[in-house]
């Protein structure tokens, strides 16, 4: 037994419906005390009086502390409920049953159609509904315009009270949601501001400082640059701005690659992908890189360019390595020896995209990568 | 006239440079390499409330200015002096990942934009590009000149706002780490052009972004 107890809005609907189930309970005991003499067997009346008390107390003191939000107790309730309905069969004469006299329970039977909705939403609220019906037409063992009406009413209840207690549970939850993320947001800002003006601006002095050194400083430099691009990129993801979770800024993704040697640029604006597209093109830049470090030459820089075109993504990489010959690419693919390249194009091509390499001596490779794609 | 003189213009004045930057320690390490580069530092400032109070006296060639400032931001302060002197030259100096503020300093008006872990010889070449009018675009800057370019083409068609081919194909050829010098060989160009198409980019989405401002001010007037 999981002891759970609601709060916040849904607490505040069982205590409406508690209320509702203290003013019902007054009405049905008025009427009994009102109609004793007339009942056939007065004492089964003031039995179901006193156990109807009962019911209100018990359930109002679970629905206040917040423990009543449980189906076990709903369906008990519902069961003792519909039985003290029945209870009017030994009670009330028969003509009385089939005239105009109310059920024992009049009103105060409601009471389980409208927490069954609390629990179960709009179709729970009506099953209970039908089965306070049924009760209701074995008392009157049929159905009149009078039951008819009250039983309509009582689907009604049992239909909108569901739908309605649903709607205010949810907005409750998006509202704390929300709140949620604000805060989250603005702790964030308060990081992004206290990191920017300490640590960044030392590891950058740091980076720059070692430029101009040797040996150990400059190492240190380089890992603080390292170090300051980590934390930079960390700061600028914006998870936020990334609704659909399926989905990635290909600029955050691809400025990982940053490095010294390695310049990465994209527009300000998010570019919004799939995440399994993402991940393609980010590890297709990342075997390029690699192949520039492996044949361009120990100081060949690399630039990597994402444009967001109106049908298609363009990531474009270039070096000012050694270069290629003419033509030692394509007897390269000829012979079938991709190696990294076809490996850079059969990701591409996979997506539905295509890819380009040109190169010539001295002038370094480039690669270039389109891809069509539905942008957001 | 961007070697090594760092003298520039007829009259072979050292270049006046004012520097904006919050971080005291940022702050020094710049100035002592600009004085010790032979340029004129005419004021080094924590904050863009004291640049603006300051920058008519001291009528600096070029405002080094950071991105990140405390009370009005480095964005502000640029689109303040250039409203004031349109002919001001301001180089921004960023930290990467601030891409979004970079863009909005050069539409209002900055010349150009340097990376804060650019080396000294890096800055001091671009501070001198900049006193000599031209732009200092960096490969990250063309990109987001091209990615706003774009932007504009998708939601707010503009006459203005577009780019020639030749243009375009100049700012991916900067994108891709291409120096103008090797631009112009590519394209059997003089550099003189492709610094014109370069600055034409800058100046046409530097316009754009006056034409909307003034749009929306209409827009406010009416409406209010």
């Amino acid at each position: 037994v999981h002891d759970v107890r609601v709060t916040g809005v849904l607490l505040s609907l069982w205590r409406a419906a508690t209320l509702f189930r203290i003013i019902t309970l007054g009405v049905g005991l008025y009427l009994i005390e009102r109609w004793h003499t007339l009942y056939a067997h007065p004492w089964v009346a003031y039995g179901t009086g006193a156990a109807m008390i009962a019911v209100t107390a018990a359930i109002g003191w679970l629905a206040v502390t917040g423990r009543a939000h449980r189906p076990a107790v709903v369906l008990a309730d519902f069961g003792v409920t519909m039985l003290l309905t029945l209870a009017s069969i030994p009670a009330q004469p028969a003509h009385q049953r089939h005239g105009k006299m109310p059920t024992l329970t009049t009103l105060w039977a409601a009471g389980p159609v409208i927490e069954a909705a609390f629990i179960g939403a709009w179709a729970a609220g009506v099953l209970v509904a039908l089965g306070q019906f049924g009760a209701a037409m074995i008392v009157r063992d049929g159905y009149d315009g009078h039951t008819v009406v009250s039983g309509v009413l009582l689907l009604v209840t049992g239909a909108v009270v569901g739908y309605l207690s649903q709607l205010v549970v949810r907005a409750e939850r998006d509202l704390a949601a929300a709140a949620a993320a604000h805060a989250a947001l603005t702790e964030r800002e308060r990081l992004t501001r206290s990191i920017h003006d300490g640590v960044l601006q030392v590891l950058g002095l740091v980076h720059r400082a070692g430029r101009d050194a040797d040996g150990l400083w400059a190492d240190l430099g380089t890992v603080a640059g390292e170090q300051e691009a980590a934390l930079r990129g960390l700061l600028r993801s914006r998870p936020d701005t990334v609704a659909d979770p399926g989905q990635l800024d290909l600029a955050d993704a691809l400025i990982t690659q940053r490095r010294d040697g390695v310049t990465v640029s994209v527009p300000a604006e998010p570019v919004l992908v799939d995440a399994a597209v993402a991940g393609e093109l980010t590890a297709a830049v990342r075997e390029a890189l690699a192949n520039v470090v492996r044949h361009a030459g120990p100081h060949a820089c690399a630039w990597v360019l994402l444009e967001r075109l109106d049908d298609q993504l363009q990531v474009t990489i270039r070096d000012n390595g050694a270069g290629l010959a003419p033509g030692r690419l394509e007897a390269a693919e000829r012979e079938g020896r991709l190696g990294v390249a076809g490996s850079i194009r059969g990701r591409i091509v996979a997506l539905g995209g295509a890819a380009t390499i040109t190169s010539s001596p001295g002038q370094g490779t480039t690669v270039e990568l389109a891809l069509p794609v539905a942008i957001r | 006239m961007t070697g090594g003189d760092p003298m520039t213009g007829a009259d072979s004045t050292p270049t006046r440079v004012m520097l904006v930057d919050d971080h005291p320690i940022w702050r020094a390490a710049l100035e002592r390499e600009l004085i010790d580069a032979g340029l004129d530092v005419v004021g080094a400032f924590g904050d863009g409330e004291t640049a603006l109070r300051v920058a008519p006296a001291v009528r600096p060639d070029v405002v080094l200015m950071d991105l990140q400032l405390p009370g009005i931001s480095g964005v502000e302060t640029a689109a303040a002096l250039v409203g004031r002197d349109p002919a001001v030259r301001i180089l921004m100096f960023s930290s990467s990942g601030e891409d979004v503020d970079v863009l909005a300093a050069v539409k209002v008006g900055a010349r150009g934009y340097l990376v804060k872990s650019a080396s000294t010889a890096e800055l001091l070449a671009a501070v001198r590009r900049t006193a000599d009018g031209e732009a200092t675009f960096s490969p990250g800057l063309a990109a987001l000149v091209l990615g706003e370019y774009r932007r504009i083409g998708r939601d707010e068609p503009s006459a203005t706002a577009a780019l020639t081919d030749r243009e375009i194909e100049i700012l991916r050829m900067v994108s891709t780490g291409l120096a103008a010098r090797q631009i112009a060989e590519r394209l059997v160009v003089s550099h003189r052009t492709v610094q014109n198409h370069i600055q034409n980019t800058l100046r046409k989405l530097q316009l754009h972004n006056r034409v909307e401002l003034t749009r929306w001010a209409i827009d406010q007037g009416l409406t209010e």
